[in-house]
């Protein structure tokens, strides 16, 4: 217990725990809608483009959340409008984007090398410089992510199972689209102190592929990523701590170990032999329960027996077609 | 002409499309389109690849670019915006099948514009699900990812979804294809049963034989009406030919009637045309009542 409790004597470390869990939950969260929207790459590429805007906004003294903010969700904007286009496919257009964005970033530093050390930490994560107002605007931010998404739960599923026929039922895709890119941003903007703008991708994605992988169910497929997303989060902080490694390192490293567990079990679970399903009801009803009287020859002998037997209507019509007739009774 | 159909023609028309000119930048796919569904009535559209069947479909969804025209809906223009009392079941190959969501999910998305908007299912909207699938005879499939079940199931659980919010009229892209012959049949008697219930129904299909057997109603499209009117009468060699801008042929003996759907070049042969049948009805985009 010891090893549990022991960092939490050092307000760095609590501070770290509590950012890194809502961190990794909310990431997690986010990341089954982009799994499922198989846009993995966006988590990867946006948090790149938010780098830009970091660094813009430092350059411009504006407020470094709003600033990098409105640069993140401007960027989803932009990549969703370029997507559209039939010819430009979403990796390309989050190829362009993103990386155009990011460039600006290195351009400024290089310009003014006075920056270099902070924005060192905005690439790799700052666990241990998190503060109590950082907390704060987490928390905040966490909480309404996870509201609006609680919301408009219905409205993102419709949309990220088939946006073309959601549209057509009614559901205001295009305002969704925008309400999703927002939270997206946020999010990244929130985590990027914790696990650095290399690694946000793999908190958004890992958690919720794993869970893809245990599980067919949308609703469990959140509740697992969550669970693990969080779980990740805080377990990377304790293996950062003891093994004084950076801990968006730590995090996404017990993230891949998770997927890898949940992958092994779904390779042994596939091999071993399928269970047979139990008729429901209705099919019982389905069920023929009648007695007949089969006529075979077989190694010389022709004999003839009664028995009862139970068969779907689709057995008796392929016997029909496959088997001889039953020989008249000699 | 079934009974829903004949009471269908007295009827005024539920969908009007009056000179509609449609497209994408650079492309019109129609031009001039006048048509008239009624009430109830049960029609096939069928054409080639590229005839505009598609977009058709979607310019009654107020999904595709309106260039000129109008088209209403019970009397109310489509301004872009789906209307309320259509029901759409895509082509099967479109879904994403490893998406992880049951069967009462997807037929619950079709109650999204009548729904609480509650992020879970109320009592009575499960109920109303329970029922639904019960009687399209996939009840015990509720808690089924939607992969693992069998191609029939499967386009039941979409047309659970478009029925779920009492349309008038059902919209079907291709609801035969992708499916083994003896579920196609399945599908279109299941389809008919739904029509006779008095929801009207407009779908597309590449096959001309389940439309001959099944549909009551066929209107023959290649960038307009080539012809519409009852199959026995619609689907003759010359109007066949002249959808699929290829020589195509119609065998009949008695009342059965069978179209050779592979578009061949050389002869062009009509057996047995039933001498009993009226001239089918030609034209070139001009509606007809019958």
């Amino acid at each position: 217990m010891n090893f549990i409790t022991a960092p939490l004597k050092y307000e760095f470390f609590v501070h770290g725990v509590l950012a890194a869990s809502l961190v990794g939950g909310i990431c997690a969260l986010i990341g089954v809608y982009i799994v499922l929207r198989r846009m993995s790459y966006i988590g990867h590429g946006l948090s790149h483009a938010v780098f830009g805007g970091a660094v813009v906004s430092t350059v411009m003294q504006w407020n470094f959340y709003l600033g990098a903010g409105a640069w993140g969700f401007l960027s989803v904007l932009l990549i969703n409008a370029v997507a559209r286009k039939k010819k430009v496919g979403a990796d390309a257009a989050i190829g362009v984007i993103t990386t155009a964005s990011f460039a600006v970033g290195v351009a400024i530093i290089s310009r003014y090398r006075k920056f270099t050390k902070s924005f060192e930490a905005t690439l790799f994560g700052n666990i241990l410089g998190v503060t109590s107002e950082d907390l704060w605007i987490i928390t905040i931010v966490v909480i309404l992510s996870a509201l609006l998404i609680f919301i408009f739960y219905r409205q993102f599923l419709f949309t990220t199972f088939d946006t073309e026929v959601a549209r057509i039922y009614g559901v205001p895709v295009d305002w969704v689209e925008r309400l999703f890119s927002l939270i997206l941003a946020s999010v990244i903007i929130v985590s990027m102190q914790v696990m650095g703008v290399t690694m946000i991708a793999a908190g958004i994605i890992m958690p919720a592929v794993t869970a893809r992988v245990l599980t067919d169910s949308f609703n469990k497929m959140v509740f697992l990523s969550v669970l693990i997303g969080t779980l990740c989060g805080s377990l990377g902080m304790y293996v950062s701590f003891y093994s004084d490694v950076s801990s968006g390192a730590t995090i996404v490293l017990v993230s891949a170990s998770f997927f890898l567990l949940a992958y092994l079990y779904q390779m042994v679970m596939e091999r071993r032999p399928p269970k047979k399903e139990a008729p429901s009801a209705q099919k019982k009803e389905e069920l023929q329960t009648h007695i007949h009287v089969h006529g075979q020859e077989h190694t010389g002998f022709y004999h003839v027996h009664e028995h009862v037997h139970t068969e779907t209507e689709d057995d008796a019509q392929k016997k029909s077609s496959t088997q001889m007739p039953p020989r008249k009774k000699p | 002409m079934t009974t829903a159909t004949s009471e269908a023609v007295l009827a005024t028309p539920l969908v009007h499309f009056s000179k509609v000119s449609c497209g994408y930048r650079n492309k019109i796919v129609f031009e001039d389109l006048t048509l008239r569904l009624f009430s109830k009535q049960f029609a096939g559209l069928v054409g080639p690849s590229g005839a505009g069947k598609s977009t058709l479909l979607k310019s009654i969804l107020g999904m595709a670019p309106l260039l000129s025209g109008s088209i209403s809906i019970s009397g109310k223009r489509v301004n872009g915006q789906p209307p309320a009392e259509v029901g759409y079941v895509p082509q099967i190959e479109t879904v994403d099948w490893d998406f992880p969501v049951t069967v009462e999910q997807v037929v619950a998305m079709g109650l999204y514009r009548k729904s609480t908007r509650l992020p879970w299912l109320t009592r009575p909207e499960r109920m109303l699900i329970g029922e639904l699938l019960e009687r399209l005879n996939i009840g015990h499939y509720v808690n089924r990812q939607i992969k693992r079940l069998s191609g029939g199931e499967q386009q039941r659980v979409f047309l659970a979804r478009a029925l779920i919010a009492d349309p008038k009229l059902l919209i079907l892209d291709e609801p035969t294809s992708g499916v083994d012959v003896k579920t196609q049949h399945a599908i279109l008697h299941l389809l008919g049963e739904i029509n006779r219930k008095g929801v009207t129904i407009l779908l597309t299909t590449h096959d001309l034989n389940a439309v001959a057997r099944h549909l009551p109603w066929v209107i023959c499209f290649n960038q307009k009406i080539i012809a519409q009117g009852p199959p026995e009468e619609v689907f003759t060699s010359k109007i066949l030919s002249r959808t699929y801008d290829s020589e195509m042929s119609v065998i009949r003996q008695g009342d059965v009637m069978m179209v050779d759907d592979s578009p061949h070049e050389g002869h062009h042969f009509e057996k047995h045309r039933h001498p009993s049948k009226k001239k089918p009805h030609e034209h070139d985009g001009a509606p007809h009542q019958h």
